[in-house]
Parts: C-alpha cells; structure tokens; sequence
C-alpha cells in the first residue's frame, strides 16, 4: 500500500510527531515570509485587486492553518495502548536516490543526457547493493542511451553533450 | 448525445497508429500497476513526458489508457499476494486474496477485470451523454461560478482528506502558494521571484506532478524493506468463475459501477472512497455476510466496479468544467495543456475532434484490458520477479527526462527534485499530497475568477451570492465546513448515528 494510501486511510489517532510538529512550524514560517512579499507587491483594493490581493488571502490561509495544525499537534495524545503500525523506513535510501538524480540538472547541459542519464542509474541501481558496480553501469548505459534513442524517435531532442 | 462526434471519434482510434498507443497504455499502465508502490498518479507521472512528443489525440488517449490500465494492474497483486499495488486495490485484497486461498484467485481476477469493464463502460456512456446538457449549463458560468466552484473543490477536498483539516489547508496553502511564483498573467507583475529570470515561468505543473507523485514512490519504494512476496499461480483455465459466482457478482458489478460514477464527481480520493463505500453497500444487503471477510464474491466485484466507475466520474469536471478534481485528471490536465488543449465548456466545440477521441478512447481501453488482462495475467504477476534496482533506476530516469524534455528547462528538474523531496516528507507525515496538487492546478482559475469576479461586483462581497450556483455552491461548503461538527454534536448526544459513507467505511476497516 502507497504512502499515499495510508494518507487517504480513515483517520487512526497518533502520538505527537515531532516530525509533522516541524514540518508545520516551517509552514508557519514560510507563510509569514510569504505574507510580507504578498503585502509588499501590492494588495489593491476589492473593486481593483492589486497583484498581491491573491497572495495576501493565501499566506493569510497558510499562517491560520499551520498554527492550527502546530496546535492540534502538540496537544494531540495518543489513544490507550496506541502503538505504531508503520514499517521501518531507510530514509537515507530514499534521500541517497534524490542526491543521483540531482547529478542530472548538475550535469546534463555539459555531459549531455546519456552520460547524465547512466551516472544517475548507476548510482540509483546501486542503492540496494544486488549487483556489483560493472553490472549496473553496463545496465545504465543500455537505459540511458535506449531512452536518448526512444525519446529521439518520438521527436524530444535531449541534450547530445560531449558525445555528439 | 454526439452520436455523430463519438463515431468521428472511433474512426479517429481506428487508426493503427492510434490503436497502438491505446494498447501500449493500457498494457504498460497495466504493468505498472501490478508493481507494488506505484500507483495510478505515478504511473501516469512517469509515462507523461512519453506522449510529449506522440499527436494530440494519440498522446492524450494513451495517457488515459495509463490510467485505465494501472488502475486494474493493482487488483492482480491484490487479489494474488494481498500486496495492494495502490490504495484502491486495499478493499479487494481482503476478500480477493481469501478466494486465492481457497483456489479461486483466477475466478477473483476475471469478476475484477469485468467488474471494471463494467463499471468503466457505464461511466464512459454516462459522460457521453451528461456531456451535452452539463456542456450547455457550464456556458453560464461567470466568473463567480467558477470562483465558488474551485473554493468548493478546495473545501471538500480538505474535508475529505484522512488528516485534520488544518493539516491539509496547509497542504492547500503550498500549492497555492507554489503556483503565485512567476509572472502575474493578470497584472504583468513578477511575483516571488527572488530576483531570478529563471524564476519568472513560475513551477511548472508537470515538475510538480511527477515529483509529488513519481519521486516520491519511487524513493518510498527504496527506503521500504519489503522484500519479495510469493506469487500465486493461475491458469488460463482456472479464470473461469461459476454460474453462481457471476449470479452474485453482477449486479454487485453495477451498483459498484453507478456508486464509483457519483463520487467520482466528488473533489477528494474518489477512487479510495468509492471502494469503501461499495464494500459496506454489498455487506449490507449481501444474504452471504458471513462470507464476507472470508472470500465473498461481491466484495471484489463491486469495490473493484466502484473504482473504475469513479475514475470515469472523475473525467466529468475535468472535461466539462475544465477543473480536475483528482490527482490523475489533474496530471490528465497537465497531458492536455502540453497539447495546447484547454479542457472545459468549449473544449466539445473547439476541439471536438479530441473530445470524442478521448471518449471513443476510453471505451476502447477498457475493451482492451479485458481482452489482454485474461490471458496475460500470468505475464503481469511475473514482472514482480523484474529486479527492484532496475526498475528504480528506469523509473527515475523516465521522471528526469520528462521533466527536463517539457520545457528544455534544467531548472523544472532541480524543482522535480524539490517536489520529490517535498512529496516524500509530506507522505511521510501523513499530510495529503493530493490537495497540495490540486490547489496548484485549480490556483490559477481561481484567482482568475476572483479578480473578475470582484471587478465586475465593483468590490461588493455580495455579488458573489448574487447567482444561484455560486450560491449554492457556497452555502454547500459551508454547510462542508460544519456539518461534521454538528454531526458529532448530534451523535454526542445520544443519536450515534453516522453518515452512510463513514458508516460504511467503518465496516469495511473492521473487516
């Protein structure tokens, strides 16, 4: 079951989240930043509403809900005999796989897509450690240039770097 | 009805070029499906940039197929490993994995790939013929219509997400906020660009899409320790059920049909939604409870009728009002603007040649699948032996490409990465990352229509209750706001009753 499931499951009550505490106090935070540059680009009025009239109702939207949320947060306490059904989660996996594909913008105007592309497979195939690094590069550089080729045939020319 | 359009709309697909690209949808939605971790939405995320470079017509329907497709994929691993491929697939796993085990897992998955059949032909044929009279009725709208529709849209959404209400304004609040950044289209003004050129095209809704939706599956499917499920076989032979198995299952198929089409045309989870709610329907006026829980035939038919029949509901707003209300349409959206179309009231006069493509299309899609999922499901099951790091890998790479191959622009990546990293904290805590996409998409039409609205009311507030709909629609997410306090107010004071659909979800958890 996705993420996104367990997201959209009925609602189970949970201890307070330090997590989601500090996920909404940089909401918070953010909504403030945001707030003053709607401010400052201009409210208007309501029969002529500047360009920053939209913004002002969504930051002001924004502050409400994420001390609201702040709130209900820290007050929240667990049910009796609540405990977490969750599965242990590798989070440095999961932000090792951001940090590969963040090679890509890095490299790809000057490496060109094939390059780019088999560096960012490489190190993403290599996350789970199944195979040795000879075996995934060989597998990146055949999906690298296999979808340089294909997306060429559908007419989506991809940066040819140093190669071409 | 647009019996004329619908047949322009068949020869259109009847072009083999077309009829591939509906096939090779529905085939690879399929198989993404069937892969545990990724959904309908990022299925649809990592396939978008694939119909970037295909025509209009082939391109859009392709993306539908995808959908289509991986919707059904996700009940082969459900009803076979009880490993749900995405939420909708949660229902059917309970009652379709017992039947596996009582050696009916092939009758489950053929009642499951008719049920969608069903319930996908039901919906394709109500839209058509919903199309005209909502068509005509939306070219009312003002302004203040739309305004009061997106609020709306908005409002409900956040009540009907799983978290707190405030948990998921704030989700609204990001996407709304996420889609200020550039060039005001209404005053010319930069908006929260830092100062940055690169900055003034604003985040584009297709880095935002894959990276909520693609990204982030990927990277939880990377940090999830599952390891690999044994897969129960089935023959060709084996998918046939009994005579007393489709008595049961048919009209479970159609009330899961009709149920999924209505709250399809609900902003929210629709899909989740209807599968719960058709699981208690069927528990309720079943003469076989007991069985339920245990392998009970109609509650794999009917969920899995229920989910395809919202998935078709869902095309409703987006096709004839132009707003999507779902994640998958709102990619769908993001498929039709790369082709120039503007989906809406005059999309079925402007680009009728698309419009009766997409619906002849989608009749076709699930012709297909249930034409191919029969004697392919053993194929299916077997691409869960595909090794994970490979998968990872080519999934990532089809994210960046799509991404960067939208614009040309290296900057919608570093954003596909924000959003991967945004999407993945926010699952994480449990914050919904369907409101967060919504708001973005619906942001514009929004602010839009509230200008306008404002203008032309000459800053009266009141103008907006001027016009019956906008009315309605206001008062209706009032009424959203606080019916489920006054609701446990009520039941706080003895009643104890529960709304249908909470009810309903209640037994099927329990299950």
């Amino acid at each position: 079951m996705s993420a996104e499931a367990a997201t959209n499951a009925p609602q189970r009550r949970r201890p307070t989240s330090w997590g989601r505490v500090a996920f909404f106090a940089v909401a918070f935070v953010v909504s403030s930043v945001y707030l003053y540059g709607a401010v400052d680009l201009g409210v208007g009025s309501l029969s002529i509403p500047g360009a920053g009239f939209f913004p002002v109702a969504v930051g002001g939207l924004g502050l409400i809900a994420s001390l609201a949320a702040l709130t209900q947060e820290l007050l929240r306490r667990p049910a009796e005999g609540e405990t977490s059904d969750e599965p242990k989660m590798d989070e440095r996996r999961a932000f090792l796989l951001l940090a590969y594909m963040a090679v890509y913008p890095l490299t790809v105007e000057t490496l060109g897509h094939i390059i780019s592309g088999a560096i960012v497979c490489t190190g993403i195939i290599m996350i789970p450690r199944q195979r040795p690094f000879y075996q995934a590069a060989v597998i990146a550089v055949v999906m690298s240039a296999g979808s340089y080729w294909l997306f060429h045939a559908l007419d989506i020319r991809l940066p040819a770097g140093v190669l071409f | 009805m647009g019996t004329e359009g619908l047949l322009d709309g068949f020869s259109a697909i009847l072009d083999p070029g077309t009829l591939a690209l509906i096939l090779v949808g529905a085939l690879m939605g399929t198989v993404i499906g069937v892969l545990p971790g990724i959904g309908p939405v990022g299925a649809m995320a990592v396939l978008l940039p694939v119909s970037f470079g295909l025509p209009a017509e082939g391109g859009i329907v392709m993306l539908v197929s995808v959908y289509f497709g991986a919707m059904y994929g996700g009940s082969t691993t459900s009803i076979l490993m009880r490993v749900p491929g995405e939420a909708t697939s949660v229902v059917v796993a309970i009652d379709g994995y017992e039947m596996t085990k009582k050696g009916r897992g092939g009758a489950a998955l053929a009642v499951a790939a008719t049920g969608s059949f069903v319930a996908g032909t039901i919906a394709v044929l109500t839209l058509q013929f919903v199309s005209g009279p909502v068509t005509e009725l939306t070219l009312q709208f003002s302004p203040v219509e739309y305004f009061a529709l997106t609020v709306f849209a908005l409002f409900v959404l956040s009540r009907l997400s799983a978290t707190s209400l405030a948990a998921t304004l704030v989700a609204c609040a990001i996407g709304l906020g996420l889609a200020t950044i550039g060039v005001d289209t209404l005053t010319g003004v930069p908006r929260f660009t830092l100062g940055f050129d690169f900055m003034r095209q604003g985040v584009q809704l297709v880095a935002l899409g894959v990276g909520l939706y693609g990204v982030t599956e990927i990277m939880e499917s990377v940090a999830s320790p599952a390891g690999p499920t044994p897969i129960a076989k089935v023959r060709f032979r084996e998918l046939y059920p009994t005579r007393e198995e489709w008595r049961r299952a048919t009209p479970a198929m159609a009330r899961g049909g009709v149920i999924g089409f209505i709250l399809g045309l609900i902003p929210g989870p629709a899909p989740i939604m209807s599968t719960y709610a058709s699981y208690g329907v069927e528990r309720r006026i079943s003469k076989h409870k007991d069985e339920f829980g245990s392998g009970a035939i109609e509650a794999v038919a009917g969920p899995e009728a229920a989910n395809n029949g919202a998935s078709g509901g869902s095309m409703v707003p987006l096709l004839l009002l132009g707003v999507p209300f779902a994640p998958p349409t709102a990619l769908l959206l993001a498929g039709l603007t790369i082709h120039g179309v503007t989906p809406g009231p005059l999309m079925i006069n402007n680009d009728p040649d698309i419009f009766w493509t997409l619906i002849a299309g989608m009749y076709l899609a699930n012709i297909l699948l249930l034409v191919f999922n029969f004697p392919l499901v053993s194929a299916f099951t077997s691409l869960l032996r595909v090794p994970r790091d490979i998968m990872f890998g080519l999934i990532a790479l089809l994210a960046v490409i799509g991404t960067y191959a939208a614009r040309n622009s290296v900057v919608d990546v570093w954003f596909l990465v924000a959003m991967g990293a945004l999407g993945y904290v926010m699952s994480r805590f449990g914050i919904s990352r369907a409101a967060l996409l919504l708001a973005f998409v619906i942001a514009g039409l929004m602010e839009k229509s509230l200008v306008q609205g404002l203008t032309l009311g000459q800053g009266d507030l009141l103008y907006f209750m001027s016009r019956p709909i906008a009315a309605g629609l206001l008062i209706a997410t009032v009424l959203a706001a606080f019916a489920p306090a006054l609701l446990r107010l009520r039941s706080r004071g003895g009643s104890g009753t529960e709304t249908g659909l909470a009810s309903a979800i209640h037994e099927a958890e329990q299950e």
